[in-house]
């Protein structure tokens, strides 16, 4: 009784520390990161992914909708756009974690659909917020490196859990 | 999943909210806090740690006080040194001017903004220029004020894809005018183009900004962007189609700025 007590106690003070650390990195992203060749690396949605890629999407997208919010104050857009293109982009890895049809590559494949939905999303609202956007040249300028920058995040992921199965299939045979 | 379904539901509502300008009284003052804090991590103070005896203690403790008065006089140093500057580009001229540490950067690669400490309660409005000196250079054109709340601004940059002014281009003896506007581009450099027929600058040309609609006082965005403020110079000019471009490389990159001067008038207006 007084274990499990414990562990909730735990778990919820390490998810407190999640949320923190996460609004932490979006104050720092904004602030303090230095952008060699003129690239920013999206670190919030890179540990968002990972985290979600990880199976925890509650703490993922609550996560994802605080450090939007941090996001979104040191930005001209308007409060909620990149909360919402965030947790969209949570919700897209969810969704392609549980459908089985991506086969191995899943997290790669999650993680890139999760992509498409955040640039998506912070396309869509910018369009709608300040007027329409080259989108080819938004393709090519912004979505393309960040997305290579958070595939490549999630590659340790991708290698954790390819061998956290093989494991577990030693284990049955 | 319900989680991602409140926080999308939570997110909508805050973008719904933020573009109505429900939420803009409450983003300002958080935006503030944002701007003073990024200040503050610009020039970052320490703390003299505790110590358990007595005298490790007061000589930590002196030790402490004596690091304080070294931050501050480092401190008042860095601001009299970025008074100076401000009166010595105040003199050459003639501009009223507020100086301001750069807060926060947009965390987007394609939008260039920065977020500034200063604001409504310091004359800044929408529309202002913002000026910033590299060591060596003039002090140049950096980008204009589009939003202003009490104590903080945000600044869109000349690279900025939203970004188009008229300037004027000195070429040998004559000048022409011109359009300068930013791109989707992963390097600073500034498009010129609209020259009238037959004007075509070339690569060392200097570039300042026309002032237009001040001198015409129109009531529009940039209306308090005044004439004469440098920019760059001409790079390259090449064809494009029909229309002849020029490549502009700025005085100074905006990412290296990290304190910056808002120009409130002219001394002579």
């Amino acid at each position: 009784m007084d274990y499990s007590r414990q562990r909730i106690e735990v778990a919820f003070a390490l998810e407190l520390l999640w949320l923190a650390a996460i609004v932490l990195v979006a104050l720092a992203q904004s602030m303090l990161l230095p952008r060699p060749l003129e690239l920013t690396l999206n670190v919030v949605l890179l540990l968002v992914t990972c985290r979600a890629l990880l199976g925890s999407i509650g703490g993922a997208s609550v996560g994802a909708l605080l450090g939007g919010v941090a996001l979104d104050l040191a930005t001209t857009l308007p409060l909620g756009t990149h909360a919402l293109a965030l947790v969209l982009a949570v919700g897209g890895v969810a969704l392609g974690m549980a459908l089985g049809v991506l086969g191995r590559l899943r997290v790669l494949l999650a993680t890139v659909f999760g992509g498409v939905l955040y640039h998506s999303v912070l396309l869509a609202a910018t369009t709608w917020t300040t007027g329409p956007m080259p989108f080819s040249r938004y393709a090519l300028v912004t979505a393309l490196p960040d997305m290579a920058l958070i595939l490549t995040g999630a590659l340790p992921v991708f290698l954790l859990r390819r061998r956290d199965r093989e494991l577990d299939l030693g284990a049955l045979l | 999943m319900l989680l991602v379904a409140l926080a999308v539901a939570a997110a909508l509502g805050l973008l719904i909210g933020g573009r109505d300008g429900a939420l803009d009284q409450w983003r300002a003052q958080l935006q503030d806090q944002f701007a003073a804090l990024g200040g503050r991590l610009g020039g970052a103070t320490s703390a003299p740690p505790a110590a358990d005896a007595v005298e490790l203690a007061r000589l930590r403790a002196d030790l402490g006080r004596a690091q304080d008065a070294l931050v501050r006089a480092q401190a008042l140093e860095q601001e009299n040194a970025r008074l100076r500057e401000q009166l010595g580009i105040a003199q050459l001229s003639g501009w009223r001017m507020v100086g301001a540490e750069v807060g926060a950067r947009t965390p987007d690669v394609g939008r260039r903004t920065l977020l500034i400490g200063v604001g409504s309660d310091q004359g800044v409005v929408p529309g202002m220029a913002v000026v910033a000196r590299a060591s060596g250079g003039p002090a140049a054109l950096i980008g204009v004020v589009s939003r202003v709340s009490r104590a903080s601004a945000t600044v869109v940059l000349l690279a900025d894809y939203t970004s188009a002014m008229s300037v004027r281009i000195y070429h040998q003896d004559t000048t022409l005018r011109g359009v300068i506007s930013g791109g989707w581009q992963r390097t600073d450099r500034l498009r010129l183009d609209g020259f009238g027929r037959g004007e075509v600058p070339r690569a060392g040309d200097i570039v300042v900004t026309d002032g237009l609609t001040a001198r015409l006082r129109l009531d529009l965005p940039q209306g308090a962007v005044l004439p004469d403020i440098p920019l760059g110079t001409v790079e390259a000019v090449r064809d494009e189609g029909r229309a002849t471009v020029a490549d502009i490389v700025p005085y100074i990159d905006p990412d290296q700025v990290s304190y910056a001067w808002i120009i409130l008038g002219s001394e002579s207006k």
